[in-house]
């Protein structure tokens, strides 16, 4: 019987130690990736409108010199504002649906103006001028990364968040059921279900350190490159942070496991001393 | 008394942390069989887009053997030679590479071609700027263009003068049975706004 009862509490704590897992790291990607808020302080944090716009300026300036028109016109037709409004929109059309698409008339407007003030329009230049405005504002787009395909990240971000969700109930009622049957295996010794709290926290923790480890040797994120500088710099924190997350809620975990498990010795040294003396008496 | 207390505290505490390393064990070697191709997989794929740049790391020279191979090819990006045509006043660095930032800064060569001095079509481009081949159309049929490498200097004579179209630029002839060096800019040269067309300069290999 005692067997069995050790056998059921070993299986009770592994399956207790992945849903402490699963619900670590649910809460984490919750929390980071899959939260508006937070990425916008990300992108605070590594001046990505700014990067952003720097780079839009490089870009149009490429444009200039191609196009025989003078380094003037490109004087004032893009903000930095602009640039935060229009990653901003971007942000609400994938996290919030709001399927909105950016404006660029006041740069093809700005654009007409300076071009005006040079008056090199004319009939037979007329044509090239307007191509060379809508591959200003298709460069624009290109640079601040907007697409079409917002709208089906938006759904499957959607989708991401419900399946989260499904499995964030699913894994908390899980812990429920299973902390309440240690309990009633161990309800003649209390102390042995502190050790399987502390054992599946234990466990965890080292799971999730050892993850982590495991993701920071195989995996160059530093030096992770996509689309451009600014949205690299903006991804390469980001990863960094959750796994730096990561490691400090396992570094915590194992604390806490820790504590437990010295609670359990000192209840288990205890008892046994109390029932050597019972049986010497 | 204590040592007994103390003695079934730490075996009660080293038989809880087994018991844990065996679980976690356990579940890294199921993950490990279930998923561990997938996981390397993904790996994979982050360091294909992960590019880490050694700041220590010195450029060798770029030389060129006897059998007209390079050795050390120039970084892309980086500066290899200066481009000198006297008839247009023309004296231009020029960069590995072909992207907007290096035509920025002077004339790109375009990476799916051949290096000077390797016998094939080299590729060359550039902005039809003042500073840069606004003057092209003065070019004549037997004008010199002369490349100053790292590893040698090559004079190249124009035979040819071509309009193509900006969708046809990839169709420009790569081959490495004969020198050939083309050099294009946009068309029209005087042109306001967006061009369409491409003036490629062909020259052969004189000396």
């Amino acid at each position: 019987m005692k067997i069995i009862a050790n056998i059921a509490r070993f299986i009770l704590i592994a399956i207790l130690t992945i849903c402490i897992i699963a619900i670590s790291l649910i809460t984490i990607v919750s929390s980071t990736i899959l939260d508006k808020n937070y990425i916008i302080s990300k992108l605070e944090e590594t001046n990505f409108y700014g990067e952003v716009y720097k780079l839009v300026e490089s870009n149009f300036e490429n444009y200039i010199y191609q196009s025989g028109l003078d380094e003037t016109t490109l004087n004032n037709i893009c903000s930095k504002e602009k640039v935060e409004q229009d990653i901003n929109i971007m942000l609400s059309n994938i996290y919030e649906g709001t399927n909105k698409k950016i404006d660029t008339t006041p740069i093809k407007d700005n654009l007409n103006k300076n071009i005006d003030k040079l008056n090199v329009r004319n009939k037979k230049n007329s044509e090239a001028i307007d191509q060379f405005i809508k591959h200003i504002c298709e460069e624009y787009e290109n640079t601040l990364i907007h697409t079409e395909y917002e709208n089906k990240i938006h759904n499957t971000y959607n989708k991401t968040v419900n399946i989260l969700n499904k499995v964030r109930t699913a894994t908390i009622i899980a812990i429920c059921i299973d902390l309440l049957l240690v309990l009633i295996i161990s309800i003649k010794q209390i102390s042995k279900f502190v050790q399987a709290i502390g054992i599946s926290l234990l466990s965890s923790s080292i799971f999730e350190i050892i993850a982590c480890n495991i993701v920071t040797s195989k995996v160059d994120i530093a030096g992770i490159k996509i689309f451009n500088d600014a949205f690299s710099k903006t991804i390469v924190t980001i990863i960094q942070d959750i796994i730096s997350k990561v490691q400090t809620l396992g570094t915590i975990t194992l604390i806490i496991a820790i504590m437990l498990i010295i609670i359990y010795s000192i209840m288990t040294a205890i008892a046994k001393n109390k029932k050597d003396k019972v049986t010497k008496e | 008394m204590q040592n007994k207390k103390l003695t079934q505290a730490v075996k009660a505490t080293i038989s809880s942390i087994i018991v844990a390393l065996f679980i976690t064990g356990a579940l890294i070697l199921v993950i490990y069989l279930f998923l561990g191709q997938e996981i390397g997989k993904v790996f994979s794929l982050v360091n294909k887009v992960s590019i880490t740049i050694d700041e220590n790391r010195t450029q060798e020279q770029t030389t060129i053997g006897e059998t007209n191979k390079l050795k050390n090819y120039p970084e892309y990006g980086t500066k290899y030679a200066t481009i000198e045509i006297d008839k247009i006043g023309v004296n231009l660095p020029v960069y590995f590479g072909d992207t907007l930032e290096v035509l920025k800064k002077g004339v790109g060569h375009s990476s799916g071609s051949y290096f000077p001095g390797e016998g094939g079509s080299i590729v060359y481009m550039g902005h039809n700027s003042k500073n840069t081949f606004r003057r092209f159309s003065e070019l004549q049929i037997g004008n010199e263009i002369k490349v100053t490498t790292t590893y040698g200097e090559y004079t190249y004579k124009i035979y040819d003068m071509k309009l193509i179209k900006e969708t046809d630029l990839d169709k420009l002839p790569i081959q490495d049975e004969k020198e050939i060096l083309m050099v294009y800019t946009c068309y029209p040269f005087n042109n306001i706004g967006y061009t369409t067309q491409r003036y490629v300069v062909y020259a052969e290999l004189e000396k």
